[in-house]
């Protein structure tokens, strides 16, 4: 074979060798969907948008019309009076160590408030300024007490139930006004402040011995409600409740309320044969009644896992759990002990409620039995109702609803507070509207660091497959986290609420995609193991030629060489 | 000298105000008392409310019952001591129960004495036989299931659940062997919890393994609030079936190993705890002797922030819930115009 023609067949193999190999790359690379990971990480650094909570106060100062005493027209500085009160809330409330990842602004005005000296009833003259009742916008109506003071503290202060606060005072004087206007506003931003703080901006250590984040449900859209009615001891006593009227009369308005934030479904439930896996202890008392109890040490151990099933397969929601134990009749009554403390008579006290709460899973209440009842037991909705209330107790902590007497009570000491009850819904609005802040916050801190370890993932494994509809995911997730924090600037929770709801769930879905399992580990040494045997002795003959021919061509060279001298 | 009577009865008066009013209950019993309450209760400061266990047996063959029954033992002692069956993931490679080798058809022994069967009436398996495979191990402990997964094989813990990760059967240098066919290797186990820490899917986490080299397996985690346990060093294993070092003791009616020495001496430990014991896992590793074991035990306690002594085995191996008492109720009053229709209540 002429030379030249040896030289094309081994140029040509080495040619498709060359073109192969780029192509073989190419085509054995896995496909990774572009991720807009710097996107994710100025999210992560808190750079791609401010957090801000804001919050609107709008107090209306009464003037009165009809001829009265000069004391109460004095004209009054508004601009001047806004801006004191604003500087005070800020003074009170400017936590030591201030941190940035968090905003508060606070919008105060003052508009004026014309009424009749007719002070009846103030809470029927005040007309909201949002009708449409906006989250985090509140009126605050101040007067003064007429025609004489009503109360020996500096003011009587009535929530009601829709953004609404009237405040009388018992001195009409600027300081006064200044002073109740920034105490009120002070204590019911104090509280949903420091939560979302420590929500947004604590680190994890601090975050570990929080307790109301231990005891509060972690969000989800939608939680299942167990009811479940279970009996000591069948043989005495057969048991059967109207739950289902119980809850649509006493639970179903709680529930619309707080269905702005997560829905429910409930169910229901009777057990048999429920026995306690711990050993109520016999007190004795002389002139009264002995009873069984429980410590408040063994009541970790009270739910007999083994052998209760309160597992749900319906669905896969986050489950809350509301029992409802009634002893057998050989532990009845069965009470629990609370734990103030040795009192004097050396003896603690029985539990009037009777109820405990279980941080993150439900509650539990025990009902002993009449001492008359025999056969069966029915529980009519007007039985049940102390137990509703009991549960919707235990609920409003496990959502993370905080009482708003609670919250008020660091003024109690200088005013007289009134709350407007509501004793339908369960919940009043001003603490509705923390739960909204605390869930916005929850569900930004939660959608950003999810969407961070997706980035750290996917960067980590480079074997790893990401498919378009991840991108997609993910893009939605930041479009969802950028609309809700604009919303939150422009003080629309609601809108910022749903928005935050749709990045942790797109988040979470793209994290959780079934596609984003890497590949088994391979180690270099396997990827040799495996190409070696394919390509190393296809490999050496085509080298040993090349080589050959180099050497061949030098010689012809030398020779031409040596030929031309 | 005798008091006047009306001093006298002015003291008494006086001392019987003092005491009503030591014995009159706070009119307020709200939040932050609760939390005071709470911490007499709970005070070893691991932050977790829920338990969960994972439990995997990946051999097959009847000549493994032995992985089966350490399981299986596993899976008793958690539920013995609080875990609901809802918390617990169990995965066995084959059913030795019913075998039809087994001449104790539809039981599991883990003992030669044959005293308590461990396959009873309450057991629940969630993965079984051909269902334990490495692709589904890892995407149960990852939580990237598939959507039609049923809830009992998903392991739906969050931030505050301490998980107990349980393995059994042949290993090697940093591989498991799962049902003869393929292997997990250590640096899946490590990307796996590394990932389960970037999602918070676990508060802390106790990893137990009893196989041949197990300690090698958790060489390579690197997530933090990990604990590891393993039954053998690097080197130490056996191969022989006629003369076994890692099996503990065979049963002779049944023909077969029926239980591992690591896993023996840690149920000794943890059959003498109920759901009420304080005692701490540096007992239960103090208590493990190389000799009796038969090779070498090893824990890893680096990633982990409480120091073992402060650690219970209820943490791991129970479910010890906090509580809080509910002083107060809610005053309710019954909704006007209630329907007769049901508010998405299901039957």
């Amino acid at each position: 074979m002429p030379d030249s023609t040896k030289r094309l067949v081994i140029a040509s193999v080495w040619a498709v060798v060359l073109l192969g190999l780029p192509l073989w790359w190419k085509t054995t690379a896995v496909y990774r969907a572009q991720l807009p990971f710097s996107q994710i990480d100025s999210w992560a650094e808190r750079k791609a948008c401010q957090l801000s909570f804001p919050s609107t106060f709008v107090i209306h100062l009464a003037s009165i019309a009809d001829g009265e005493p000069q004391a109460h027209n004095r004209p009054l500085d508004f601009a001047v009076i806004q801006e004191t009160i604003t500087s005070n809330v800020n003074n009170r409330l400017s936590s030591t160590n201030a941190r940035e990842c968090v905003e508060f602004p606070l919008h105060v005005n003052i508009q004026n408030w014309p009424i009749t000296s007719d002070m009846s009833n103030l809470l029927r003259h005040t007309e909201p300024s949002n009708s449409k009742q906006v989250i985090s916008k509140y009126d605050i109506f101040i007067a003064p007490q007429l025609p004489a003071p009503t109360t020996s503290k500096l003011a009587h202060v009535q929530l009601g139930d829709d953004r609404s606060i009237v405040v009388t005072l018992r001195e009409w004087t600027t300081s006064d006004i200044e002073e109740a206007s920034s105490a009120v506003i002070a204590a019911i931003v104090k509280g949903e402040r420091e939560r979302v703080r420590s929500i947004a901006c604590d680190s994890e250590l601090t975050e570990r011995s929080n307790l109301d984040g231990a005891r509060t449900m972690k969000f989800s859209p939608t939680y299942q409600m167990t009811f479940s009615l279970m009996n000591g001891n069948p043989d005495s006593l057969q048991v059967d409740w109207d739950i289902e009227a119980a809850v649509n009369t006493y639970l179903k308005p709680f529930i619309s309320e707080v269905s702005l934030v997560s829905n429910f479904t409930v169910d229901s439930q009777i057990q048999h044969y429920a026995d306690l896996a711990v050993t109520p202890q016999f007190m004795e008392r002389e002139k009264l009644p002995s009873y069984y109890y429980l410590t408040p040490q063994t009541l970790p151990h009270f739910i007999n896992s083994a052998e209760w099933n309160l597992a749900s397969t319906i669905s896969s929601y986050p489950t809350i759990n509301f029992i409802l134990y009634i002893p057998a009749a050989d532990k009845t009554p069965l009470r629990i002990h609370d734990d103030k403390g040795e009192s004097v008579l050396c003896e603690r006290q029985p539990l009037r409620s009777n109820a405990f709460l279980i941080p993150r899973w439900g509650g539990i209440a025990i009902k002993n039995p009449p001492k008359t009842a025999s056969g069966k037991l029915e529980f009519s909705k007007e039985d049940l109702k102390p137990f509703m209330e009991i549960f919707v107790a235990q609920l409003r902590g496990l959502i993370g609803i905080h009482d708003l007497k609670k919250t008020m009570s660091s003024l109690e000491s200088s005013y007289e507070i009134s709350l407007a009850p509501t004793p339908q819904t369960a919940v009043t609005v001003i603490e509705m509207d923390a739960v909204v802040k605390q869930r916005i916050a929850e569900n930004v801190v939660n959608s950003i660091a999810t969407l961070k370890s997706l980035a750290q993932l996917v960067m980590d494994i480079p074997n790893m497959v990401v498919l378009d509809h991840i991108r997609t995911e993910v893009q939605l997730s930041l479009d969802s986290l950028n609309q809700a924090c604009q919303a939150l600037q422009q003080e629309d929770y609601l809108k910022a609420l749903q928005h935050s709801i749709h990045a942790i769930e797109r988040s979470e879905k793209a994290f959780f995609d079934p596609t984003m399992v890497s590949m088994l580990y391979f180690p270099d040494e396997h990827k040799y193991a495996i190409y070696m045997p394919l390509f190393v002795p296809v490999s050496v003959p085509l080298i040993m030629a090349v080589i050959k021919q180099l050497k061949e061509y030098k010689k012809e060279k030398r020779e031409q060489k040596i030929k031309a001298e | 000298m005798r008091l006047p009577t009306f001093l006298r009865r002015l003291f008494l008066f006086l001392s019987s105000l003092a005491l009503l009013a030591f014995l009159t209950p706070a009119a307020n019993a709200d939040g932050p008392k609760d939390a005071e309450v709470v911490q007499e209760f709970f005070s070893n400061g691991s932050g977790h409310t829920n338990n969960w266990a994972v439990l995997v047996c990946t051999s097959r063959f009847w000549f493994n019952y032995r992985h089966i029954a350490n399981t299986l033992s596993m899976y008793r002692t958690v539920k013995r001591l609080g875990i609901p069956d809802s918390n617990i993931i169990l995965m066995l490679g084959d059913d030795v129960a019913c075998n039809p080798r087994n001449k104790f058809p539809a039981t599991v022994f883990n003992n030669a004495a044959r005293l308590l069967d461990l396959y009873g009436e309450n057991v629940e398996v969630d993965y079984r036989g051909y269902e334990v495979t490495v692709e589904n191990f890892i995407r149960m402990l990852t939580g990237r299931v598939a959507a039609d997964t049923p809830r009992s094989k998903r392991l739906l813990s969050d931030d505050r659940s301490n998980i107990l990760v349980y393995m059994t059967g042949h290993g090697g240098n940093e591989f498991l062997k799962f049902q003869d066919a393929e292997e997990i290797s250590a640096f899946d186990l490590a990307d796996a919890f590394r990932q389960m820490w970037e999602k918070r899917r676990y508060n802390e986490m106790l990893f137990m393994i009893d196989t041949c080299q197990a300690n090698t397996m958790y060489s390579k985690i690197m997530s933090p609030n990990i604990l590891a346990t393993g039954s053998s060093e690097l080197g130490e294993s056996s191969y022989s079936v006629t003369k076994p070092i890692l099996q503990h003791h065979p049963d002779w009616d049944i023909g077969v190993a029926v239980i591992d020495s690591y896993t023996y001496y840690n149920l000794e430990f943890l059959e003498n705890i109920d759901m009420s014991s304080t005692k701490s896992l540096k007992d239960l590793f103090d208590s493990y002797d190389a000799e009796k074991i038969k090779s070498t035990p090893g824990i890893r306690s680096d990633l982990f922030r409480r120091p073992l002594d402060q650690v219970r085995v209820t943490d791991f191996f129970g479910s010890v819930q906090r509580v809080e008492l509910t002083p107060t109720r809610y005053n309710l009053t019954a909704a006007e115009n209630a329907s007769s229709e049901s508010y998405l209540l299901e039957k």
